[in-house]
């Protein structure tokens, strides 16, 4: 991985050519079907003031390049209250295609603040208590495994699929985790988990551009899965998913196949491993989680440059590929859905790789909490409005933030994992979601 | 008047056009509205635009009210009779050329004075006919009538009020004359005649055609305008839809109106189609007794390609529309073939068919179709209450714009010489116009006393209009006395 | 934060205040009023401090900039909402930030749609219909919107909130004309004020008839998302040999007043750049040299649509005849060998106008020139003018190569009127470049001045430029000022792309 110092001045021609066409604002335009689900961006939905879209950050930065100002207090605002969720650099794409990059424009901002200290407090707690506790909730590293008593988890020989749960189920939502183990059991997969052992993935410390950090937990995961040993790492946490499948082979030492439970799920089903036999009359939606989706695509190195052809047309060299999110996980979960009897899946307008995101990741619900619940509470009603009975979807940090958004009250759509459905589904007991405290 | 000015006037249009003669001057000082009478201190005839430059600006320079006319007598709305002492009266029909006609760009370009009776036949001549309006006289100015935003019959090919209207060459009350839309660049009367202005927006970031129009020549005076034209068929027909209940001619109207079917269309009552079909009382009252209370006109067309085809179609759609509402279109009605009232039309008489029956006072407003029978029987009931026979109000809906909103015109009758019928009638005008103004009806053109009722009722329209007035005229020459000024 | 307010497209633009660039002034400040009443509320109180202040919503150029410092800007985002669609009577009634796609797709489901500016459905509809310009593809059956504008809901320079048309008269907002004289035509002409006039905070804009499903079925995959063309939409490319022959048969086409859709994009080898970051090298050279064997340059995208079978054949046939009478083939797309693989995407490429954005994607930056509305035997003429002058600032490698016939347009109101505009693409960092547009748009400028092609869109968007035109076409910035002097005597509401207060002598 890249270590070098933050260089916004590489972006340069790239954050120049924002032509302030606000389409980062927005879903794709030929997928817009209506007034109230046309917008794709959490933070200028609440902000409103450009600055706060993805073309609004580019220009902002741009303007820092310039040295027309320094970084002020709202600058950090501005750039920390952002889900990097990847909705802008969609939009964009789909009108520059390989010319500009805005997620990597935004994670080299943040880098650069992160290394002038310029973060929000939040932040340098979250870094700490991550190094120190091994997660982001200050949870004590050797309770990380208990969520796993009582369930017979086999330990001692080398599994063929490592379950990693993540810290949220760990700490926060360790119903999914357990219904994940009974589905694995259940399925005869032999699979192990590192419990007190594991590791946060790092996802909020690079997020937040603070990567010796990462680098750190980054070693310590790859030390954790040599010793286990297994050949798949199974996770359900989109935003370890993420790391695990697009950033961790960057930086090498990454020997696993990674794949979210949707997609293991999805093998099991067409292997006869389990079956759904349990009708389950449910109109459900799905949510498809930012990282999982758009952002579960592996964006390849791409060390080329830019070249003029045809007079002035910029074009790149050799042709990038553009990653549209196109080869994220958005089958697996729907095709789950569709073969559980007695569910009828209903989609809401913004899905696959234009997905609304939750607002939760990037560091936002550790510093702004009000953005994230913001973000859950505008994707609970595009749920609601399909009529939906249940919002399904298998993100835990995802899950957590629509709980939390609720506060206990009913949104007028209930929020399910999808193991428990499965479960289910397969005639056991599925737990539902509660937050532990 | 003081001196100097007649010298000076006569100098410009000569001394045999300026009129004083007391039976002059008395034509001009009243129409058929209940505008109070006001004589002119003098009329005006210029034959040339430069003329009409000029004498707007000695007008400006002497402080003297003008009162542009281009339409021969009678007319009806007051906005011709001077409404200040010492006014002026411009009358524009000796300014009658038809400069050009072009087939190609279906537009005419004409001077004020050209009326419809003149260049009708010309259009004709070249495969043309006017949008409308419904069946003015003879001796009506087209340009005015397209100023006055008169309603017109084919709703379909009206983009927005501004239609039939293209372009004009104004003289503001300043004495500056700007050509507007496309006509910016024109800079001879030979450009004029290449007949290839067909853009009505600006020049620029305004719109000075838009402030001209429904002014009641307050803002500037239009010498010369470009007017758009739609193509004469191959084939047309007309055809009746007859019904008890207005509403659900309203709603095949809406339906016709999005499926972009037919040409003409619009409704009258018995009382008004009686009317226009009728020659005397007695014919009017016979076809009345005959006639259903609503009456949808439309006509089908074909051009130039396949026209029976294009009719055939529609045809059979326009019955389907018709029948799922319990509607039939007939080809007559009443005795009167489609044909027969298509040609009737067609020509303009020579004299305004209303008055056939003696004085009317039209009510005309805006609304949107839907709301047009609750106004009709408001105004029904108005009429009920003060004396009028309900069976004899004229009504007139005209969709416009495409179908976005229509004219309605309520027309109120009385008998010549009675005064104490016509004080009644006014008394019904005014309380009846007060009414529907309340309801929601849209003055749009507020002639006579509707203009106080509706800038009192808009005061801040009234204000903004009066910082217009002063770009445009700012020395308040232009037929003061009308609208807000 | 107030950054991105100050960065846009139109580097080649200049105006009084704004120099070559992508930068425009900062404001001093950024507001973000909800509804009308705030609105007056800061106009008031610029006023009463003699603060500049400028109106703002989708901001999708640089007109949507302050002009000068000491200003505050009003973004209007916040201000949204659609608040009536009447279905029977055609019309919604919207705030600023309801931008087309919205519009239109609600519209849809209920039997109709909406006017989209050729800037792409990104746009804020009532900006267009009151301030900026409005013509768009779709212009044969839905016009400019100059044309779409009904009743207006408007906080003048000096702090009044006026109803224009109907609802000042409490009638409702279907009629933007009158009492007497409509006084749309102060603020809005062939474009408006561009933030000179005070704040517009509703309007009512008039809806169109739409043949259609309420919701077209996306297919195809990201970049290039389709829709499905309806049963009862055809769609075809009428090419004939010349652009004459062309102008010729868009007048027949008008006279028989048949077609829904009639317009020309761009060149064919603009449309194959445009898209070109999706193909190898060889790929793109390869379609660059034979695109118009199947996108030719003479041509006209043509969409029928009726929910009348027997309207969409009497149609087809009256225009199929024309097309043979004036020299032309008629194309079914869902029929060619090669556009029917992709004709879900030319439908919403070429009838929805969803990735007109993409113009700008060659360099970062776009130009057009010429533009006016005119007579169409008129615009015509800008055709092998344009060409000409384009050609040596292309072979001098400034532009991008994009084909010798870049022109947009086509008829409008059923070709009463028409619209040609020469595109480009130059690139705003290199110096050269944009040194190249700013001299071809001084040309185009002068020979559109000199051979009557009435006024470009370069100098709609700068008073500047529009100083060239002035004394030739009725001096109409004489007008403006005084206008703008009646109406905002104090000079806050941004004056930058509306009129220059004093006359300033035009570039040389």
């Amino acid at each position: 991985m890249d270590l070098k110092e933050p260089d916004l001045e590489k972006y340069r021609t790239q954050m120049e050519r924002c032509f302030r066409c606000s389409l980062c604002k927005w879903v794709p335009i030929t997928q817009v079907k209506g007034w109230r689900f046309a917008q794709n961006c959490p933070a200028i939905l609440k902000y409103n003031f450009h600055a706060y879209s993805g073309g609004g950050k580019l220009i902002a930065a741009l303007g820092l390049l310039e040295g027309k100002y320094g970084i002020t207090e709202e600058f950090v605002r501005v750039v920390y209250r952002c889900s990097l969720c990847g909705a802008c650099d969609l939009a964009c794409k789909i009108i520059l295609g390989e010319r500009m990059e805005p997620l990597e424009i935004l994670h080299e901002l943040r880098r650069r603040f992160f290394r002038e200290g310029r973060i929000p407090e939040r932040h340098g707690r979250l870094v700490e208590d991550t190094l120190k506790y091994g997660n982001p909730y200050a949870e004590p590293q050797e309770g990380r495994g208990a969520w796993a008593g009582g369930l017979g988890v086999e330990g001692g020989k080398r599994p063929e699929v490592l379950y990693f749960a993540g810290c949220t189920p760990s700490y926060r939502l360790p119903s999914v985790a357990k219904n994940t183990i009974r589905l694995l059991k259940r399925a005869g997969v032999s699979f192990g988990i590192l419990a007190e052992k594991e590791t946060c993935c790092g996802s909020p410390l690079y997020k937040i551009g603070a990567e010796e950090a990462f680098r750190e937990q980054v070693e310590r995961n790859l030390e954790g899965f040599d010793r286990l040993g297994a050949e798949i790492l199974v996770t359900q946490c989109a935003g370890c998913y993420h790391m695990f499948r697009t950033v961790y082979p960057e930086m090498g030492g990454m020997d696993l196949e990674v794949l979210h439970l949707s997609e293991y799920v999805e093998r099991l089903l067409e292997e006869g491993r389990i079956g759904f036999t349990r009708e389950m009359p449910l109109k459900v939606t799905w949510h498809d989680p930012c990282h999982l989706g758009r952002l579960g695509e592996r964006r390849p190195r791409w060390g080329g440059r830019e070249v003029k052809r045809y007079g002035q047309m910029v074009l790149t060299e050799p042709r990038k590929k553009v990653a549209y999110g196109k080869e994220g996980v958005y089958e697996p979960p729907r095709r789950i859905l569709r073969a559980i009897p007695g569910v009828s899946l209903v989609e809401m307008q913004r899905i696959r790789e234009f997905s609304f995101c939750c607002a939760a990741g990037g560091g936002v619900r550790a510093a702004y909490p009000d953005l994230a619940h913001f973000g859950a509470r505008e994707r609970l009603e595009e749920a609601k409005a399909t009529g939906a009975e249940a919002l399904v979807t298998c993100c835990p940090f995802c899950e957590l933030n629509f709980l939390e958004a609720l506060e206990g009250r009913d949104g007028g759509v209930r929020v399910m994992d999808l193991t428990e459905l499965v479960l289910e589904a397969m005639g056991e007991e599925g737990q539902g979601l509660e937050i532990r405290r | 008047m003081e001196v100097g000015v007649r010298e000076e006037l006569a100098e410009i249009v000569g001394s045999e056009n300026l009129l004083e003669e007391e039976e002059v001057l008395e034509e001009y000082s009243s129409d058929h509205s209940f505008s109070p009478p006001r004589r002119p201190s003098l009329v005006i005839r210029p034959g040339k635009a430069e003329e009409v430059r000029r004498i707007v600006e000695v007008a400006g320079r002497y402080g003297l009210p003008l009162v542009p006319c281009s339409s021969g007598p009678p007319r009806f709305r007051g906005d011709t009779v001077p409404g200040k002492e010492g006014s002026m009266v411009l009358d524009l029909s000796g300014m009658r050329e038809i400069i050009a006609v072009n087939r190609r760009n279906k537009i005419a370009v004409i001077e004020p004075g050209v009326t419809f009776g003149q260049l009708l036949p010309e259009l004709k001549r070249r495969g043309l006919r006017p949008y409308g309006p419904l069946l003015p006289r003879s001796n009506k100015s087209v340009l005015t009538s397209a100023l006055e935003r008169e309603p017109v019959l084919m709703p379909r090919y009206q983009w927005d009020l501004l239609d039939p209207l293209v372009c004009a060459e104004i003289v503001f009350g300043t004495g500056e004359v700007l050509r507007t839309g496309e006509a910016a660049m024109v800079e001879s009367r030979e450009e004029l005649r290449e007949g290839n202005l067909t853009c009505h927006m600006g020049p620029g970031a305004f719109d000075p055609i838009r402030i001209v129009q429904g002014a009641q020549g307050t803002m500037g005076i239009v010498t010369w305008g470009v007017i758009r034209c739609e193509l004469l068929p191959t084939v047309e027909h007309l055809f009746f839809v007859p019904s008890q209940n207005l509403g659900r001619l309203v709603d095949l109207a809406y339906a016709l109106l999005w499926r972009r079917l037919g040409e003409e269309i619009f409704l009258l009552n018995r009382f008004s189609l009686a009317g226009l079909l009728g020659k005397n009382r007695e014919e009017r009252e016979e076809l009345c007794s005959s006639l259903p209370p609503w009456i949808l006109i439309l006509t089908v067309a074909g051009y130039e390609r396949f026209p029976e085809e294009r009719v055939g179609y529609q045809e059979e759609e326009i019955r389907a529309i018709a029948r799922e509402r319990g509607l039939e279109p007939e080809a007559s009605l009443a005795g009167k073939e489609g044909e027969e009232v298509k040609g009737l039309l067609e020509k303009p008489p020579e004299g305004s068919w209303r008055l056939r029956y003696g004085s009317f006072q039209e009510i005309p407003f805006l609304t949107t179709m839907d709301r047009a029978p609750s106004f009709v029987d408001l105004m029904l009931r108005m009429a009920e209450k003060h004396g009028y026979p309900p069976g004899e109000l004229g009504v007139y809906i005209q969709p416009l714009v495409q179908g976005v909103c229509c004219h309605v015109g309520f027309d109120l009758f009385y008998g010549d010489g009675s005064a104490g019928e016509r004080r009644r009638v006014e008394e019904l005008f005014l309380r009846a116009s007060e009414a529907l103004l309340e309801e929601g009806a849209f003055f749009s053109r507020p002639y006579g006393p509707l203009a106080g009722m509706v800038y009192g009722r808009d005061v801040e329209t009234a204000r903004v209009l009066r910082k217009a007035k002063e770009v445009f005229d700012p020395r308040w020459i232009l037929n003061p006395g009308k609208l807000c000024f | 934060m107030l950054a991105g307010y100050s960065r846009y497209w139109a580097a080649a633009l200049r105006t009084v205040e704004k120099s070559p660039g992508k930068w425009t002034p900062f404001p001093d400040a950024v507001v973000l009023p909800g509804s009308a009443e705030e609105v007056r509320e800061v106009v008031r109180i610029c006023n009463r401090y003699g603060v500049r202040f400028k109106a703002h919503s989708t901001g999708w150029g640089p007109w949507a900039a302050v002009s000068q410092r000491n200003s505050v800007l009003l973004d209007l985002r916040r201000m949204n909402r659609i608040l009536e669609l009447d279905e029977r009577n055609r019309y919604a009634v919207i705030e600023p930030y309801v931008s087309a796609m919205q519009l239109r797709a609600e519209a849809m489901k209920r039997g109709l749609t909406c006017h989209v500016a050729g800037c792409g459905p990104n746009h804020s509809v009532l900006a267009s219909c009151t301030s900026q310009e409005g013509m768009g593809a779709d212009a044969y059956t839905m016009s400019h919107n100059n044309r779409n504008l009904l009743g207006v809901e408007w906080v003048t320079p000096t702090g009044e909130l006026v109803r224009v048309g109907s609802p000042g008269s409490g009638a409702g907002w279907f009629c933007g004309d009158g009492p007497g004289p409509s006084l749309r035509g102060i603020f809005k002409g062939e474009w408006g004020a561009l933030g000179g006039l005070g704040v517009f905070t509703k309007c009512a804009v008039k809806l169109y008839p739409w043949p259609g499903p309420p919701e077209l079925k996306v297919v195809g995959e990201v970049p290039n998302y389709g829709y499905e063309l309806p049963e009862n939409f055809r769609l075809y490319l009428a090419v004939f040999p010349d652009w004459e022959s062309l102008n010729e048969a868009a007048y027949r086409i008008g006279d028989a007043k048949i077609g829904y859709l009639v317009w020309r994009t761009a060149s064919p080898q603009f449309l194959v750049l445009q898209m070109g970051s999706q193909f190898s090298e060889e790929e793109l050279s390869q379609l660059y040299e034979t695109v118009e064997a199947v996108l030719p340059v003479h041509r006209l995208e043509i969409t029928l649509a009726s929910p009348s079978t027997k309207e969409l054949e009497y149609e087809e046939k009256v225009l199929r005849a024309i097309v043979e009478e004036t020299g032309g083939e008629l194309r079914n797309v869902a029929e060619d060998p090669i556009l029917s693989g992709m004709k879900e995407y030319l439908f919403a490429a070429f009838v929805f106008q969803n990735y007109n954005a993409r113009v700008f994607s060659l360099t970062g930056d776009f130009l057009t020139s010429f533009g006016a509305e005119l007579c169409p035997d008129r615009a015509l003429r800008t055709i092998p003018l344009g060409r000409e002058i384009r050609r040596k600032y292309v072979e001098k490698g400034l532009f991008v190569r994009d084909g010798a016939e870049n022109f947009w347009g086509g008829p409008e109101e059923q070709n009463r009127f028409c619209h040609w505009e020469g595109l480009l693409s130059y690139d705003p960092a290199e110096r050269k470049s944009l040194e190249g547009a700013m001299e071809y748009v001084e040309e185009s400028d002068r020979v559109a001045l000199e051979r009557k092609l009435g006024m470009t869109i370069p100098s709609h968007l700068s008073p500047l430029l529009a100083e060239r035109f002035s004394p030739h076409h009725q001096h109409f910035q004489e007008w403006l000022r005084r206008i703008k002097k009646k109406f905002d005597p104090a000079n806050l509401s941004d004056h930058g792309y509306y009129v220059n207060p004093e006359p300033t002598p035009p570039s040389p």
